[in-house]
């Protein structure tokens, strides 16, 4: 038999052609290609690199909001099946968050335990340089992040397996709240977190409106994607605009279109 | 590829006919358009639900708000030839005469569905809390059934042979009434709030999904004393197998759940704007992506509805307010918005021989969509007569005539 390639696509009027329904980011070359077509963890890693100064000056967690990834990738199922894999391999961890459903944080293993680390003295302490004294890490901070960061692949943890299979106290668990790798669910189970998280979500929430208004403000709320990245970025940008760009993209808040100029930014409307 | 060459390729025997069916069904599904045949709508009640009988695809039986039943012929093979008569003709009408107002429910009927086997039952159900098993030539109910709390969905096995239950959905718990022995005493207790919407599994004929304003999807096996066989769970979480876990499958009411058509997978929608794939012999959520698709009806059963084509092709037909989108089923591809109606829509059907679709919304009209153009019935048609010809091609016609003088070309 010969080629079957994509049997239904020119009879169904080239619908269901790849880089269709989303973003079409291929055409001015913000998203570099082999991005797009890679793999889920090329486009966590691109984004990851994305993150200004800012993050480093500041000490923010280097987070990726999972619908980012919607933005950059051309098949949102393809995101979701490979964030659970990459999830299931232990490679990335989740975080809910508190900005609205779907919305969550995805951080590598091992950039979530070195940032955990910085919150604590590190041995050879240089506690002297800093004005900030840093405590010293507990015993159930090294557990927690030895048995049960590397262990558990969901997004919540429960009584059960916290008391009972490893052995954690109700006071270490307070202190683990207390230090904020968890947050309170509800009675017996527990949200994992990202310690001050808080300030890089008030800056990402801040970020979106700056945006966002600088698209409002325009005649026909609608702006292009290079004279956006070319204008200044208004103050309450601190995460970068293209970071931004892609978080309001992939969180629908934003539509793109494709047009003779490039790609245009409009505000969705509800 | 243009028809021809598929046509060609599947002479000599290159394309296989399974794929060339499909591949033109596809296509005319993704034409559908708005056709000027309709179902007359009389007053301003809802209609909830709608079926077509899955014998020969004919009859399209509707009911709502107004507690009437009624049953269109879809196939209008004695068209009048009448150029402003495009409806579907009405074969029967429960609650068109007095005798029937006996008989009639009380309430509004919630859902209604053909005996699966022929035409010559059919079964309603409705808030009034009875289930009546109505024989389609007498249009009297040969049984009624008492469930003494509002039932907002039911469903007949269409591949059961061995039982004849019906489940209906009632206030938290799933009732199982069996025609043979009349009684309806058997209950599935789990979920905790209204239950909205039920369905028997097409592969297994003791299995049961239902879906309900807290949150769950359950999966039932009526033959156990414990009978839930596993919640979907949309996190996935390691505890999604154990019955008892407190996985939700939404955030939200889950309005409308529906097998596609091996009963492998399950596609429920609901009003936290998500729909989800679900695999029925794990439990696991397939994480197939649909976007946002909005939903704000919190306690209305919906019903979608899904062309099962094959794995490229196969399309799932979703109510989201005021339109109708079309996704790709197993790949989350967002495929087409049909935006006609004028009130929210409550449930849609597709007759899958002639890919023609129907839907209805609140204010009792029925649409049927079809995609076949104006140019395919221009060669018969003559101006005057019937059809499927679309007002445009009329509107062309009389223009045409207008322009023609009286005069003769042979002076």
């Amino acid at each position: 038999m010969g080629k079957r390639v994509n049997a239904y696509g020119s009879i169904a009027g080239g619908k269901k052609t790849k880089a269709t329904v989303y973003i079409p980011w291929q055409s001015n070359g913000m998203v570099p290609k082999n991005i797009i077509d890679g793999s889920v963890r090329s486009a966590l890693v691109y984004i990851c690199g994305l993150c200004s100064s800012y993050f480093q000056h500041e000490r923010l967690p280097k987070v990726v909001m999972k619908h980012q990834l919607y933005s950059v990738m051309a098949s949102r199922t393809e995101v979701d099946q490979g964030i659970s894999k990459l999830r299931e391999s232990g490679d990335i961890k989740l975080f809910k968050t508190s900005l609205g459903q779907d919305q969550y944080c995805v951080m590598f293993t091992t950039d979530y335990i070195e940032y955990v680390q910085t919150k604590f003295a590190s041995s050879k302490s240089d506690a002297n340089n800093d004005d900030i004294k840093l405590p010293a890490m507990p015993k159930c901070m090294t557990k927690f992040l030895s048995e049960i960061v590397h262990n558990t692949h969901s997004v919540s943890i429960d009584k059960n397996c916290l008391i009972t299979e490893n052995n954690f106290k109700d006071s270490d668990i307070t202190e683990l709240v207390k230090f904020g790798v968890l947050t309170v669910k509800n009675a017996g189970s527990w949200w994992l977190s990202i310690p001050n998280v808080g300030q890089f979500l008030k800056h990402l929430r801040k970020g979106r409106q700056g945006l966002v208004q600088v698209i409002r403000r325009t005649k026909y709320k609608e702006l292009s994607c290079t004279e956006l990245k070319s204008r200044k970025a208004p103050a309450s940008v601190k995460l970068g605009v293209e970071y931004h760009i892609h978080d309001l993209v992939g969180a629908d808040l934003l539509t793109c279109r494709e047009s003779t100029t490039g790609v245009l930014l409009r505000i969705a409307n509800d | 590829m243009c028809a021809q060459a598929l046509l060609y390729g599947q002479e000599i025997g290159e394309c296989n006919p399974r794929l060339f069916r499909r591949i033109i069904t596809y296509k005319r599904l993704s034409q559908l358009s708005v056709s000027a045949t309709h179902v007359k709508s009389s007053g301003t009640h809802s209609i909830t639900s709608m079926e077509i009988e899955p014998m020969e695809y004919r009859y399209l039986i509707s009911t709502g708000s107004s507690k009437k039943i009624s049953i269109h012929d879809t196939w209008n093979l004695y068209r009048k030839e009448d150029l402003n008569s495009h409806s579907l003709p009405q074969v029967a009408c429960v609650g068109s005469q007095e005798r029937h107002k006996r008989y009639m429910h009380k309430n509004t009927v919630n859902f209604v569905q053909w005996y699966p086997r022929d035409t010559g039952l059919f079964v309603t159900s409705s808030l009034d809390g009875t289930i009546k098993i109505w024989d389609t030539n007498k249009l009297k109910p040969a049984e009624t059934m008492q469930i003494n709390s509002p039932i907002y969905n039911h469903h007949l096995s269409p591949t059961a042979t061995t039982h004849l239950l019906i489940a209906a959905a009632t206030t938290s718990r799933v009732r199982l009434a069996d025609i043979r022995s009349g009684s309806t005493t058997h209950m599935l207790r789990g979920h905790v709030g209204n239950v909205l919407c039920v369905r028997w599994s097409p592969k297994d004929e003791f299995h049961l999904a239902s879906g309900s304003v807290d949150n769950k999807v359950l999966m039932w096996d009526v033959r156990h004393a414990k009978s839930i066989l596993r919640t979907f769970d949309q996190h996935n979480s390691e505890s999604s197998g154990d019955p008892t876990s407190a996985g939700t499958a939404h955030t939200g009411t889950v309005n409308s759940i529906r097998f596609n058509d091996d009963g492998r997978y399950l596609l429920t929608y609901g009003t936290d704007d998500r729909m989800r794939l679900w695999n029925t012999d794990t439990g696991e959520n397939t994480l197939v992506n649909y976007g946002r698709v909005d939903n704000d009806f919190q306690h209305l059963p919906l019903h979608m509805t899904i062309y099962n084509g094959g794995p490229m092709s196969s399309v799932a037909f979703v109510p989201a307010g005021r339109q109708i989108l079309m996704f790709d089923l197993y790949a989350g591809h967002f495929l087409r918005r049909l935006t006609e109606h004028l009130s929210t829509v409550r449930c849609c059907e597709l007759n899958p021989r002639t890919q023609e679709f129907y839907s209805a919304a609140q204010n009792s009209n029925i649409l049927v969509w079809s995609p076949d153009d104006a140019d395919a019935h221009s060669a018969s048609d003559v101006i005057g007569v019937g059809g499927d010809a679309t007002s445009n091609d009329q509107a062309r016609q009389m223009i045409a005539n207008l322009w023609q003088d009286d005069w003769s070309d042979s002076d």
